[in-house]
């Protein structure tokens, strides 16, 4: 018998009893995301608007449509996965808190992309049925609601080794896989024209978006290692294996969309440079899992560090200012 | 070098829900200021600055007006969005009588400008007894209830700080500093600042004041052996005042009001940038006292030889139409002003005095006349300095290795005597990694000997104190005003609150962005951090707001604990 303060096996209905905590982590997930609360109306698209009309290619343009229409649906089924499959399961108080919190961002993203789309003069119908029209894309949807169904198959008994170990394989294909593998190269491809001083309102929306996700990851990665303490037995030479399995599956996923999103090269970019940066990625995340690399690839986009990794100083008259944080409360 | 100085200036407007009982028989209600600030906020989308610069505009208001708890709310990313100005920036004019009154912890009244608008035309001890008789009249019941508020004057100035804290709004200005030091005093009201805050100049209906800046790039003013080429930073300032004086009479007007401002008082504003590279070109930081020292001396220098070279223009050219009256024409420097604070502040200012030029020479030169009405101003300078190569204004660098986000787009900047100094150890190579890791952050590299790493703090790490030393020390000598940031690692107002005080005491005109630094980041794409060295800072706030004795179970391993 599970101990009722454990991640999973708790009673699923039973009223919020905080402490004490038993993940603090988790409580400080919750925090540090309260802080961060944004939303989409907060960055201004005028500019964007303008770059649109006068800078993009059609190339481009296209691309950017695909990128929003995997964006937009995509967070949508990390909700569904939160909602559906992972609170029913994960009854740590602490932990759901931070699930019903992460749902909320999803939506709040979902929000953010349709905002871009409603704002910017892209081919609507076109963009909202991105799903249908790219195989590439659909794709990776199939293969986040493969393990979002596995959960939802009446068969599944937590109580058993396989029951956790295919509970493991969606918390693996989502908070590392799609959070952290499948929105990467989407999140490059937009800063790269923010690199240009171009759309850099959905730059903005980009940098919320990749904080949050960053947070995810991260609860992610601490939920994984945690749920593994617990349960030891699941960790068994053939699951690593099939981990890994997963993750190269969903590279050669995201090295076809890479394909469709840019059939051919745009300025400072091409096919092959976002494949890279995916497996640069992908290595970081195989290895987060204790894993080992695969590709050892080195990080073709260096120019990264000046979009993601520096501290920021912003002129406030000419451009927002973005990196204020909801304050805490006064003592 | 030209920059337009037409804020907007809000006291005067109705504020919300008031009846205009005199002011028609329906006694309709009018909107307040809100929706106008509203309306000016979509104005700035519409018109841009040649092109090159997105439109700006500043608001100031005074803390005194029935509308300041919805003026405090209006850069918040919540709430009815008619209610939201998300590109106007916004400043809060400040009296002594406020910063008074937080300090003793009294109560502070609200009014609505229709019961007490004489208030904006007046500062210093003027304004503390108009103030304190509208108070009397308010308690006797001669302004109608809903006209006039009572709160605590600690309580509004912690919701101010709260509102800075989360939106980086409103700026902090000081009315009556601004006022009793201008030279100009004579020729009208000083009713806000300027966008970057460092503008103070007179304006009425019939006036919209304008200034000419410049800057003066200290950094390339050393000998070989590190001191001030002294000689030729005068010859500089020379050039530069002369250039500026032109400007006025070349300039195109976008209003006869401006034309009229700028003809009459003929202010120009020169400033500098290159202070902090300066500093570490010496081997110091800004935590160090002789930055003062420096920023005291180097301030000093180009106060004089503005001010001699705008009287030598003088001889040349004729003094501004204005002189007659103003303080110059009683022979006073700005430094002088400082004893007109004291006396209607009722208190010393708390800045040391000493200079080491010859100013009374200069007096006798400034009796025949001067041709500017204001000579200096030390402007932000973000984006000629960033041209220029050099660090902005008197400002650190914001981090050792950082990006500079403009409307040209996003720039990578450094700390050039940080890179030299890791050169010349044989370092530079080995740690350059490490420094997009620490975003810039040389303190936490302890490769770095010791003895050099402490030259190179970022703005988080010198103490707002330092810089205020600074800013203080330099205000002595410049006649309009300094825009002077501020940088917070601390997220709670009662941190700030003493900061700000202190700024005001110490005599200054005007404070700028309020900088504080975001708990998390994204993970980092380019550099892998040192997992197992590094524990996330929210992480830690959290866990110690927790006050929970458990610690991240899993020890900072997994990659996006950073």
């Amino acid at each position: 018998m599970r101990s009722a303060r454990g991640l999973i096996g708790g009673d699923p209905v039973e009223p919020l009893r905080l402490f004490p905590l038993s993940y603090p982590w988790a409580y400080a997930h919750v925090q540090q995301a309260k802080r961060n609360t944004w939303f989409p109306e907060e960055a201004p698209l005028h500019d964007d608007v303008q770059d649109w009309h006068e800078r993009l290619t059609e190339e481009e343009r296209q691309a950017v449509e695909i990128l929003l229409g995997f964006f937009n649906p995509m967070e949508s089924l990390v909700t569904s996965n939160l909602l559906l499959a992972l609170y029913p399961h994960l009854t740590a108080p602490e932990v759901r808190l931070y699930l019903a919190r992460q749902a909320w961002e999803e939506a709040n993203h979902a929000m953010a992309f349709e905002y871009v789309i409603k704002t910017l003069p892209v081919d609507r119908e076109r963009v909202f049925g991105t799903l249908e029209e790219h195989p590439a894309v659909a794709a990776k949807a199939a293969f986040q609601r493969r393990l979002t169904a596995e959960i939802l198959k009446p068969d599944l008994d937590l109580a058993t080794i396989e029951g956790r170990q295919r509970l493991l394989r969606n918390l693996v294909g989502f908070f590392v896989i799609l959070e952290g593998i499948f929105f990467y190269s989407g999140f490059a491809f937009a800063l790269s024209f923010r690199r240009r001083n171009c759309l850099r309102g959905l730059g903005t929306i980009i940098d919320w978006v990749l904080k949050d996700e960053s947070l995810h990851l991260s609860f992610g990665v601490h939920l994984i290692q945690a749920f593994l303490q617990e349960n030891p037995e699941v960790r068994t030479p053939a699951l690593g294996e099939e981990l890994r399995r997963m993750i190269l599956e969903a590279v050669a996923l995201e090295e076809a969309y890479n394909q469709a999103l840019l059939p051919r090269p745009v300025l400072g970019l091409h096919a092959g440079s976002l494949n890279a940066y995916v497996r640069y990625v992908a290595d970081r995340r195989l290895e987060e899992l204790g894993l080992g690399p695969h590709f050892h690839t080195p990080n073709p986009f260096r120019w990264l560090a000046a979009e993601i990794d520096l501290p920021e100083q912003v002129n406030f008259f000419e451009a927002r200012n973005v990196n204020y944080e909801v304050a805490r409360p006064r003592e | 070098m030209v920059e337009r100085d037409d804020n907007k200036n809000g006291s005067c407007w109705q504020p919300f829900g008031r009846r205009i009982a005199r002011s028609g028989p329906c006694g309709f209600t009018s909107g307040g200021l809100i929706p106008f600030l509203h309306l000016y906020d979509a104005l700035i989308h519409a018109i841009n600055q040649g092109g090159r610069r997105r439109g700006t505009m500043a608001a100031y208001l005074k803390p005194w007006h029935l509308e300041i708890e919805a003026f405090l709310d209006l850069r918040r990313n919540t709430g009815d969005p008619y209610q939201r100005t998300p590109s106007l920036d916004t400043a809060l004019w400040i009296p002594d009588a406020f910063m008074e009154r937080v300090e003793a912890d009294a109560d502070w009244y609200l009014f609505d400008p229709l019961y007490a608008g004489d208030l904006v035309d007046l500062y210093g001890e003027a304004f503390r007894r108009r103030y304190e008789e509208h108070i009397a009249r308010a308690e006797r019941g001669e302004i109608p209830r809903r006209a006039w508020r009572k709160v605590r004057a600690r309580e509004l100035y912690l919701r101010i700080l709260d509102a800075l804290l989360e939106t980086g709004h409103p700026w902090i200005t000081f009315k009556d500093s601004s006022n009793l030091r201008s030279m100009l005093r004579h020729a009208g009201i000083i009713h806000s600042l300027n966008l970057c805050t460092e503008v103070a100049l007179p304006t009425c209906p019939e006036e919209i004041a304008v200034c000419n800046l410049g800057s003066v790039n200290l950094a390339r003013h050393l000998n070989a052996d590190g001191s001030l080429d002294e000689a030729e930073l005068a010859r500089t300032v020379e050039i530069a005042m002369r250039a500026l004086d032109n400007v006025i009479d070349l300039n195109l007007y976008p209003s006869e009001r401006a034309r009229r401002s700028n003809l009459l008082n003929r202010p120009v504003g020169l400033g500098c940038m290159g202070f902090a590279e300066l500093l570490s070109r010496q081997g110091l930081s800004f935590n160090d006292p002789e930055a003062a020292e420096w920023a005291d001396r180097l301030v000093e220098q180009l106060s004089f030889h503005a001010i001699r070279a705008s009287c030598a223009l003088a001889r040349e050219r004729g003094p501004f139409p204005r002189f007659p009256g103003s303080e110059w024409s009683k022979g006073r420097l700005p430094f002088d002003t400082l004893e007109d604070l004291e006396r209607e502040r009722r208190r010393a200012i708390e800045v040391d005095r000493g200079g080491r030029l010859d100013w009374t020479a200069l007096r006798d030169a400034l009796r025949a006349g001067i041709r500017n009405g204001a000579v200096m101003a030390i402007a932000p300078t973000a984006t000629i300095a960033l041209i220029a190569g050099t660090s902005p204004s008197l400002d650190p660098y914001f981090s050792n290795l950082f990006v500079r986000t403009t409307l040209s787009g996003r720039f990578v900047e450094f700390n050039p005597a940080l890179v030299e100094a890791l050169k010349t150890l044989g370092l530079w190579e080995r740690v350059r990694e490490r420094l997009v890791e620490t975003q810039g952050d040389a303190w936490a590299i302890p490769e770095i000997p010791e003895p050099v790493r402490r030259r190179f703090p970022t703005a988080f790490q010198i103490r707002p104190e330092a810089l205020l030393e600074i800013a203080a020390r330099a205000q002595k000598w410049v006649d309009m005003g300094i825009s002077r940031s501020l940088y917070f690692t601390s997220e709670t107002p009662t941190d700030l609150a003493e900061v700000y005080l202190h700024a005001w005491r110490k005599g200054l005109k005007a404070t700028y962005y309020c900088y504080v630094m975001p708990r998390m980041r994204a993970e980092p794409a380019t550099v892998r951090v040192n997992k197992a060295a590094q524990r996330p800072r929210w992480v830690e706030a959290a866990e110690a707001e927790l006050q929970a004795e458990a610690a991240c179970a899993m020890d900072g391993s997994c990659e996006a604990c950073q």
